[in-house]
């Protein structure tokens, strides 16, 4: 996911992709942003929106796929260049090791201002050991 | 076509039943533990099959790259062994392998997997099991040593690498063979997913540890009745 870059149409249809997706072009144009971000619309949909809304830069950091992610969003004339940078992963190893890595992350999100909850869920890293 | 489908208590047997029948076949299901070679002759199916076993702990790159987070292999057809005791070239039967294995040796090398662990293990043969899955160490060498120096099977449910598994370990001669069953995964894609699948995974946990510790007690209750 580093440095994933796509140019998304009014629909969310891919119409360019960036270097960092490699050279094989082809699969991505033309298909749906959420074909290769599966599950992440309702992360990023609200970003998309405040984007082409505003017509200016949206930054975030969300929780997707395993860790946090960098978005920044840019209206490009008709189009919104979306780019996605990995920050931490979750250490998914024990539940020692998870427990910490979900402790760090939910503590990065809250203090970004991204916290999505703001009460402890009974799985919360609190409830492990 | 008819096809006999012998299912080794994999979910995935019937998602193969449900293509072939969608092709036209013909299908017959049996439990591996129940099927008899003579039954399956009788039943004279005409081709030969074996889908994947539960999916081996794989990396977490490769589980990333799945868009439902649980690792499934492509299905692979082939002539298994009661297709040769059947005789026939035409009239073979449907095998699906057992849960996937290790065999480790006194080193708690890899010496041996089962083709549905394969493709998680099978590139770290000769490797220590440890090695290969770093940080595992101190949640399976208890259980590996008392079954080697205890001489009898170990059962216990573990939590490793994003994965909750029933894993048995069964005592050799100089071997340890090491059998697992994936309970459940985590879903790490979303935050909210993670929070439910972490849920479902810290309950099954405890119900199987639970159910493992019963299990314990009835059999020590029986040696106790039996010595009477």
């Amino acid at each position: 996911m580093n440095g994933q870059a796509f140019v998304v149409d009014r629909d969310d249809q891919i119409v360019h992709v960036g270097d960092a997706n490699g050279t094989r072009r082809a699969p991505y144009l033309g298909h749906s942003l959420w074909t290769y971000l599966p599950g992440a619309r309702p992360l990023l949909d609200p970003y998309l929106e405040a984007a082409r809304e505003t017509d200016d830069v949206v930054e975030s950091t969300i929780f997707y796929a395993g860790g946090t992610v960098d978005v920044r969003i840019a209206p490009v004339e008709a189009c919104l260049a979306v780019r996605l940078e990995r920050r931490t992963e979750l250490d998914l190893r024990t539940l020692e090791t998870l427990a910490a890595s979900l402790r760090s992350i939910e503590a990065e999100l809250a203090a970004r201002g991204h916290a999505r909850r703001d009460r402890p869920a009974p799985a919360s890293p609190r409830a492990l050991p | 076509m008819r096809v006999l489908m012998v299912d080794n208590y994999d979910s995935f047997t019937y998602n193969l039943v449900h293509l072939l029948e969608a092709e036209g076949a013909e299908v017959s299901c049996a439990a591996a533990a129940r099927v008899s070679i003579e039954e399956a002759r009788e039943l004279a199916p005409d081709r030969s099959s074996s889908p994947p076993a539960r999916g081996a702990p794989r990396g977490r790159a490769a589980r990333s790259s799945s868009s439902s987070g649980s690792p499934r292999s492509a299905a692979r057809l082939t002539h298994s062994r009661p297709a040769t005791a059947l005789g026939s070239a035409a009239a073979v039967a449907v095998a699906v392998e057992a849960a996937p294995y290790v065999v480790l040796d006194d080193e708690y090398r890899v010496v041996e997997t089962s083709w549905a662990a394969d493709a998680g293990v099978g590139p770290n043969r000769g490797e220590s099991l440890f090695d290969h899955f770093a940080g595992s160490r101190p949640l399976f060498l208890p259980y590996l040593e008392e079954a080697r120096h205890a001489g009898r099977v170990v059962t216990f449910a573990q939590y490793f690498d994003g994965y909750v598994a029933e894993v048995r370990i069964v005592p050799g001669s100089s071997t340890l063979t090491v059998v697992w069953e994936q309970l459940c995964i985590l879903d790490v894609m979303t935050m909210d997913g993670l929070h439910a699948s972490l849920r479902r995974a810290l309950d099954v946990l405890r119900a199987r540890e639970d159910a493992l510790h019963r299990e314990v007690v009835r059999n020590r209750l029986r040696v106790v009745e039996g010595g009477r």
